[in-house]
């Protein structure tokens, strides 16, 4: 993904994810690529910028269990031009002592396709 | 036989008095200890300053339903102090009104997420920012982030040493990422 400038983040399907769990995994995904030197803004699949280089799907489970978290976030880079799928993530978090707000499983899925990220970039 | 009563009569008494004070609405305090001791010879030594926010230095975390609170602000100010002083040797602490214009960097730690999981999980994210001290402009930034889980059957007991071990682990991390990263060497002058 060398050469990658634009990333936009968008739910795979959409229907019934407008509320503020979804939107908070979509922003923490937008966030997280940002921080880590990636420029990203969120959205709908059909608002993308023509100039996006990096489509990323989320795809994001909340269960409850005595209160809502994040079970499972799937993530997935594609190309945006040619449709490419470039790298797909699955976090899982079931157990309650491992359970972590959406920021940080975002966090580590983008640590796991960009590690060169750890070291640090220039925004 | 006598020690798995005694642990079950104490989950149970936890749990019964955690039930109380969520219904009272009383919050449990988990206290963070955190001791950072002394540096060692800085590796990257050069002069910078550290400009924490009000944010970052009284944060808290609370986790509602289960009346858990952690106030996370004194142990994150010691430990970005100690972070600067151990890799960069001069770091001066700015409050509002100071300013250092001999710095060559300023570094500006936030928080980007933090967890408490009942049964001794925590976790915290921090972006470091490092920015030119004279025109603010952001020229390097870091992400660190750490969990740790020390599960036990008092909850308190676990999330304490959680928490405390946590930011101790977090510690080591950072130093470790920032003596790694050739983006800081070249930005402190090595």
């Amino acid at each position: 993904m060398n050469g990658m400038r634009k990333f936009y983040v968008a739910h795979e399907e959409e229907a019934g994810r407008q509320d503020d769990r979804h939107l908070r995994s979509l922003h923490a995904v937008e966030r997280a690529l940002t921080d880590h030197g990636f420029p990203a803004a969120s959205g709908l699949i059909s608002a993308m910028p023509t100039d996006t280089d990096c489509k990323v799907l989320i795809q994001d489970h909340w269960f409850w269990d005595t209160y809502w978290y994040l079970l499972s976030l799937d993530v997935k880079f594609y190309d945006a031009r040619s449709g490419n799928l470039l790298a797909s993530v699955r976090e899982r978090r079931a157990p309650p002592v491992m359970r972590r707000s959406s920021e940080f499983m975002a966090n580590e899925v983008v640590e796991a396709v960009f590690p060169s990220s750890l070291e640090g970039s220039k925004p | 036989m006598k020690r798995s009563i005694h642990h079950r009569h104490v989950a149970i008494l936890t749990l019964t008095f955690l039930m109380l004070a969520a219904c009272t609405g009383w919050a449990f305090t988990v206290p963070i200890i955190y001791e950072t001791g002394s540096t060692a010879a800085p590796t990257l030594p050069c002069p910078v300053a550290l400009s924490l926010s009000q944010e970052f230095a009284s944060y808290q975390h609370s986790v509602h339903g289960w009346n858990y609170h952690a106030d996370f602000g004194p142990a994150l100010q010691k430990y970005a102090s100690f972070v600067a002083r151990s890799v960069f040797g001069d770091a001066q602490v700015l409050d509002s009104q100071s300013s250092r214009p001999e710095a060559r960097l300023l570094l500006v730690p936030r928080v980007t997420s933090s967890d408490l999981a009942e049964h001794g999980g925590v976790a915290l994210g921090i972006q470091w920012d490092f920015k030119d001290p004279k025109t603010g402009q952001t020229l390097f930034t870091m992400h660190v982030q750490c969990e740790t889980v020390s599960p036990g059957m008092n909850p308190l007991a676990a999330l304490r040493r959680a928490a405390g071990g946590n930011m101790t682990n977090l510690t080591s991390l950072t130093i470790q990422r920032f003596n790694a990263s050739r983006g800081l060497q070249q930005l402190s002058g090595h």
